[in-house]
């Protein structure tokens, strides 16, 4: 008997028009079968008598009629003048304003104080502009999601596989592409440094240069330079903070958790080459701590099984190879995530290159968590907390510690007595 | 004879204005209902059907009529309530008020008095629990449970696989039993019980 299935199907028993009659009795055999089975039918019952007695709060005649005169007083007022009078150009409603410019927070990296200016450049760019054609919106909200690497808004979830869809990625920069990242580099001048960093330049530009660089090309000025941007300041903090640390006798303990700061963003951020070399660098240190130096050799093992695992030629293969060891190996922390993540983005771009993703039965969805369909179900929870976990040290990074406390919550419920779950709780207590 | 919902979009996206208004009337309620069971506050439950209708309005053109129309206007609801969740800190408040608010029955040690307060308490629980749970999760309960959408239904609205949609609600199910506890579940079945 597989417990989950029984869970999953256990609240159906409620609401019997989902269930067969060959699954209500297939449960109820189960139910009988397990000697906790009984309880667990009792609790069900005792959550849907809960919900029960949640009455509904009737609004008053009185505001329902004048929410219809409102509504229809607000979608017959006149366009504004500069309004686009077309149809096809929806302004920007409060809600989406508020929600765009959550999304902007996403760019305050703490690492980059030039970024904090893009945001402001950005919502300027959006107030001048009074309204956004769908499209371009939908490419704003790409930009920033790409650039977060955190999970999409609900509502953005589709946008994901229609973008990428959509990318092509850059062979060669333009000269004013190329301008535009020396000028975003620019943003570093007034950062004091040392001179470590002399050459990085250079390097950072080749970087860039190089065919397999991944500058996406935007038809709007702004976004192409915060893109530009960001791209060049994760890959210019991880190769400073690299070069920063080491000192002629290794690194000392706060060049080490530096270091492996950069070496877990560029993780997150799929950049496992980067990532791999800051890991090697950090073991070859002499004076890190054990416990950091044991986390290490797990991310950079974790690296080599996930490499491995992607070596298989069928792509579906590969995914459900990285999946399985999602599932079985949650024990370095960041890696799994980032592969996690990585896998997420393979499968969309598989699904819309396939073309799948317009077949509205075939295509892989996601659920809140970000999770697609075809990994869900094999998924443990243990797996879920890490990936709770992960995100959760995200917001922290990115300044966001309600949504951060939110995640280890969801993970501290989970198993609050598992690893994971006291892993959560320690970040809980940390944060107050 | 009321038109046919579905026929009333056809016609509003077809050009026909007034039709808009029949829809208004058709709609409201289910919407109001929907966005309450979401938000657990009137007033926000009020706001987000006003933006839905306009958002309903505004983007006509994007409703495949290929598709329900009904499915289209919830996820642009569902959506709309989710936002807010996400984006208001004042949810929490609206809650504590209206629990505040609900009628005092400490006073009362008749039989009905006691059941009330028991009611009353497993109200207070409950809400506290429903919001607790990550706003999908509660978009899911608010369609399944108090408004009767199969799972296939609530896949079309929420744009995903039912077996997204059946995970969904076993994790909500599962978070608002371990939320409440076996003490507040058994009160709730002999509430039930006695009603």
């Amino acid at each position: 008997m597989d417990p989950t299935w029984l869970e999953t199907h256990l609240p159906l028993l409620r609401y019997q028009d989902e269930l067969s009659a060959e699954q209500v009795a297939q449960v109820l055999e189960h139910l009988e079968a397990l000697p906790p089975g009984s309880d667990l039918r009792a609790q069900l019952e005792g959550v849907a008598h809960a919900l029960d007695a949640l009455s509904l709060e009737h609004p008053h005649p009185e505001r329902l009629r004048s929410l219809k005169e409102q509504v229809l007083l607000a979608v017959e007022a006149p366009v504004a003048p500069g309004e686009p009078a077309t149809a096809d150009v929806e302004p920007l409603s409060a809600a989406e304003r508020a929600q765009l410019e959550a999304a902007l927070d996403l760019v305050e990296v703490p690492l980059h104080p030039g970024l904090a200016g893009l945001r402001a450049a950005v919502l300027a760019e959006v107030d001048a502009e009074q309204a956004l054609p769908a499209d371009e919106q939908a490419e704003v909200e790409a930009a920033l999601d790409l650039l977060g690497d955190v999970p999409l808004p609900a509502r953005l979830a589709g946008l994901r596989g229609a973008v990428l869809g959509q990318l092509q990625a850059e062979p060669e920069l333009t000269a004013h592409e190329r301008a535009e990242v020396e000028a975003a580099l620019d943003l570093w001048e007034d950062v004091e440094r040392p001179a470590a960093l002399d050459g990085l330049k250079a390097r950072v530009l080749a970087e860039v240069g190089a065919p397999a660089g991944q500058l996406v090309r935007f038809p709007n000025a702004f976004v192409a330079t915060l893109l530009a941007a960001a791209a060049v300041a994760l890959l210019a903090v991880g190769v400073a903070l690299g070069g920063w640390a080491r000192g002629p006798q290794g690194f000392d303990p706060h060049g080490v958790r530096a270091l492996k700061r950069t070496a877990d963003f560029a993780a997150l951020n799929g950049r496992f080459a980067i990532a791999e070399e800051n890991y090697r660098l950090i073991l070859e240190g002499t004076r890190a701590e054990p416990e950091l130096l044991e986390q290490v050799r797990q991310e950079l093992v974790a690296i080599q099984d996930y490499r491995r695992a992607q070596s298989a030629s069928d792509p579906l293969l590969r995914q459900r190879q990285v999946a399985t060891l999602l599932r079985d190996k949650p024990d370095a922390l960041v890696v799994p995530a980032a592969f996690y993540h990585d896998l997420n983005r393979r499968s969309t771009a598989a699904a819309v290159q396939s073309q799948l993703a317009f077949d509205p039965s075939r295509a892989l969805r996601f659920d809140e968590l970000g999770v697609p369909d075809n990994v869900r179900d094999i998924l443990t929870d243990a797996t879920l907390q890490v990936i709770l976990i992960q995100q959760g040290l995200r917001w922290e990074q990115l300044g966001d510690l309600i949504q951060a406390r939110n995640c280890y919550q969801r993970a501290l419920q989970i198993d609050p007595e598992s690893e994971h779950g006291l892993q959560a709780k320690h970040r809980l207590s940390l944060l107050g | 004879m009321a038109i046919d919902p579905e026929q009333l979009a056809r016609n509003f996206q077809d050009g026909d204005a007034p039709a808009f208004a029949d829809l208004i009337d058709a709609y409201q309620e289910r919407f109001y209902r929907v966005a309450y069971r979401i938000l657990g506050d009137a007033d926000a439950a009020l706001d987000v059907v006003q933006d839905a209708f306009v958002k309903i309005h505004r983007s006509i053109e994007q409703w495949d009529a290929a598709s329900k129309f009904s499915s289209w206007a919830f996820r642009v609801v569902t959506n709309l309530a989710i936002d807010r969740i996400r984006r208001s800190t004042r949810e929490r408040k609206a809650w504590e008020h209206r629990a505040q608010e609900e009628p005092a029955y400490l006073d009362d040690t008749t039989d009905a008095g006691l059941v009330a307060q028991d009611r009353k308490r497993l109200v207070e629980e409950i809400k506290l629990a429903i919001e607790d749970l990550p706003p999908g999760q509660r978009t899911v309960v608010a369609l399944r449970h108090y408004e009767g959408f199969s799972l296939k239904e609530i896949a079309e609205i929420r744009g995903c696989a039912v077996g997204t949609v059946k995970s969904t609600l076993h994790q909500a199910f599962r978070s608002l039993r371990n939320s409440l506890g076996p003490q507040a579940l058994s009160r709730a079945s002999a509430i039930q019980g006695v009603a």
